[in-house]
This record gives C-alpha cells, structure tokens and sequence, in this order.
C-alpha cells in the first residue's frame, strides 16, 4: 500500500490496527504464543487502548484515538540476555531520533527509557520478552507516545505531548511509520554489533547527564550528577560520597515543578 | 497472504474477541470484522487446570525457608529427583504477570514445556521465563516481588 513507501525493510510491514484493546503488548504476547508464527517487525496498533500499562501499575492516561499506541514484535535471539539493556538503549535512541526531528535538542532520553521534552515526559517504552532457557526468542516493544491529547488530569505532573508544545494535530499513522522505520535502523545497528556507538549516541542524548540535580534514594534527598550507565544498565550517578550505582527502584528522580 | 493463513487469521480474531481487525500487507488488504458474539463452540477445551491428586498437599505445607531461599533447598529429603528451574538473569522476581492477576504457577500445578512459570523485570525489561520441563512444581523458593541472583533456584519441579 502506499504508506509502505514510507516503511523501511520489515518492521510495520505486518500491521494489524485494532478498534479497541487493553493492550497491544498482551495482545501481541498472546498472539505470539497462540497462533501461527508472526513476522518479524509486525505491528499492532490500537485506536484506543483502555489499560495501557507503564511500568508496573502505572497506567497510561491516553484519550482515545488522540495518542499513539502500539507495539512491535521483534525476535532478537542473538542477543544474549545478559546484554538486554542493549536493546533497550535501541529502541529509547529511535523513538528520540524521531522525536528530535521536531523538537530538536529539547528530546531526551530519560533513564531507563522514557521519551523527555525539556522536563516533561511525552512518551515511554514498554518492553517484554518471551524467554526460553537462557534464549530470547521474541521481544514485545510497546511505545506510547502523547500525540494529539491538550488535556490531562491535574494529578499527572510533567506531562506533555506534540499538540502541547506544537498546537497543531499530527497524523497518528504518519508518525507511527517514522518510529517504525527508525526502530528498524536501531535494532539493525545493534544486530549488526555496534554496540559502542548505540551507547555512545545513548549517552549523548540522556536527561541530566553530567549536570547536578537532586535525587531521591534511601530516604533522603541527595545532589548528584550522572556520569553514565553501567552495561547491565544501572544509572552511575556521582554525590559527596563517590560513584554509586542504582538499579530501577533505588532511585527517583527529584521532580523539579 | 493464502486461504489458510486468512482462515488462521479469523479463527484467531474470533477468539481474541476483538471486534474488528484489519491487515494490510504490501499489496494486500483484509478487514475482518466480527459484529456478533463470537459463536463458536468451546466444547473441546478442558478448563486450564487439570484436577490435581489431592495428596500434593502435603508437600505444599512442608515449611517454607523464608529469607534463605537458597539454602531451602538441602531441606528436601528427595531433592534429587527433582528439576529446578533457575533464574536466567539478574532482577525482580514477579508470579503474575501484574498484582491483580493470579499467579502464573501454584504448588501442585502442572507445568507444560513453554509454559509461562514467572517473570523477571530488569531495568524494565520483563522477561516471562518458561518452563523448560513438564512436571509439578513442588516449591516455590522465592517470595513474590524480590530480588534474585543470576542461577538462583526458582522453582523446583518433579518431572513427569
């Protein structure tokens, strides 16, 4: 059709648009698993999601058919597990490559993986992986992205999205080829082994590297600064006290208001 | 795309119980939708968990080491015979795949090849691990929401 023009070699070339879903990530881990075998790059995209998820329990807020919302299916068995963050450092870097197209040097990637304009977050990635033994045998990427939604509830804080910053309507379809297409060129960079200059670009693009800031661990509010990432993918962050690293749930991120 | 794969593809759509789909391919295009209540018959399908002998129990009571996960394991008089299934990672041990949904596996369960036993989140990442034997869990070594070791024991299975 023609919007494949706009597509690259296989990812979003399978694309199945769903009315409604809770979830295009735990429609597409059931589909994986049930069916016959899914293409590589197929794409499952939802005009409404009513129980998108974040990261754990949080929910996504998302007015219906305003935001962007699907997920791809990648089969990455040439990563080994303990290397996962890799992929992770891929997808973060090609949802900001498109992101920097329209807001330039604003688009961050905020540690681990959510999308930042400035300080406010504007989209996050969801990633799941089926396993068997020790192998990765697919890799669900769910991508959420604040597209056209103006209004969002007074409780969620820094928060953003294109129509916020832009004040003007984007074409949900258009955008979801350019992350497609960017996707691909990421997860092909990495299977081809280039993993120093994905870490490379990673770091180059990362929130708050290298500028003080207050962070929140152990109960107490710290200053620091962010030095890098470990390659498990802790945050490397350098206070009074030396370097320390931090996994997901030992560290917040001070809001600043 | 050929007649089997589309009719793949609408039994699949009738039992995810989505109301419409549609795929376009390059130069291909199917829109299926499903306006009525899916009528298809469910006869067949025996209800996910198969009844259990009722003795398992009793080993379902034996004390669980809380803490020392690990070091439960001597505990087991006949613990050779048993499969355990061990973490392939470092990260957070999780049974369901969220807090209001059951957990993946009980003890006493029967657990197939490929079945879905537990998830492990780093940074992240979830990663559902799978079974890598058929048999019963007989214990379940750690707690729910903790952190594991790369190689910590998770499970152990009696094969069958």
């Amino acid at each position: 059709m023609q919007n494949n023009i706009f597509l690259g070699l296989f990812v979003g070339h399978n694309t199945v648009t769903l009315k409604a879903v809770d979830s295009t990530n735990s429609w597409l881990k059931q589909a994986v698993s049930k069916s016959a075998p899914l293409p590589e790059g197929t794409v499952i995209m939802a005009e409404s999601q009513f129980a998108g998820r974040g990261q754990s329990q949080n929910t996504w807020h998302s007015e219906p058919g305003k935001n962007l919302t699907f997920s791809i299916l990648l089969n990455p068995r040439f990563l080994p597990i303990q290397n996962q963050f890799d992929l992770n450092m891929a997808v973060s870097l090609a949802v900001n490559d498109v992101l920097k197209i329209y807001f330039g040097e604003d688009a961050y990637i905020k540690w681990p993986n959510d999308s930042y304009i400035g300080k406010n977050k504007i989209g996050g990635i969801l990633i799941e992986n089926i396993l068997q033994g020790t192998q990765l045998k697919h890799a669900i990427i769910g991508i959420g992205i604040n597209v056209n939604q103006d209004d969002f509830p007074p409780e969620v804080k820094n928060v953003t999205s294109f129509r916020k910053i832009l004040h003007t309507y984007y074409d949900l379809n258009q955008l979801k080829n350019e992350i497609c297409r960017s996707v691909e060129a990421r997860y092909l960079q990495l299977k081809a082994g280039k993993k120093e200059s994905l870490r490379k670009d990673y770091l180059d693009n990362l929130y708050l590297l290298n500028q003080q800031a207050s962070y929140i661990f152990r109960d107490r509010e710290v200053e620091g600064r962010i030095t890098g990432i470990s390659p498990e993918g802790f945050l490397l962050l350098e206070t009074a006290e030396g370097v320390e690293q931090f996994g997901l749930k030992e560290i917040e991120f001070k809001r600043e208001d | 795309m050929d007649i089997k794969q589309i009719q793949e593809l609408i039994k699949f759509v009738s039992r995810s119980g989505v109301n419409e789909v549609s795929i376009e391919q390059k130069e291909f295009k199917i829109t299926i939708k499903t306006n009525q209540a899916p009528t298809y018959v469910t006869a067949s399908l025996p209800p996910a968990q198969a009844p259990l002998p009722v003795p398992q129990a009793a080993v379902a009571a034996a004390p669980v080491a809380e803490g020392k996960p690990a070091a439960a394991e001597p505990a087991i008089d006949d613990s050779s015979r048993y499969i355990t299934i061990k973490s392939p990672m470092i990260g957070t041990f999780y049974r369901s795949a969220s807090p209001d949904k059951p957990s993946f596996v009980n003890v006493g369960d029967e657990v197939k090849t490929g079945q879905v036993v537990c998830i492990i989140e780093a940074m992240k990442l979830f990663n559902e691990i799978e079974s890598e034997v058929s048999g019963k869990i007989v214990k379940i070594l750690v707690d729910n929401s903790s952190p594991v070791e790369y190689d910590q024991p998770l499970f152990l299975v009696e094969p069958m």
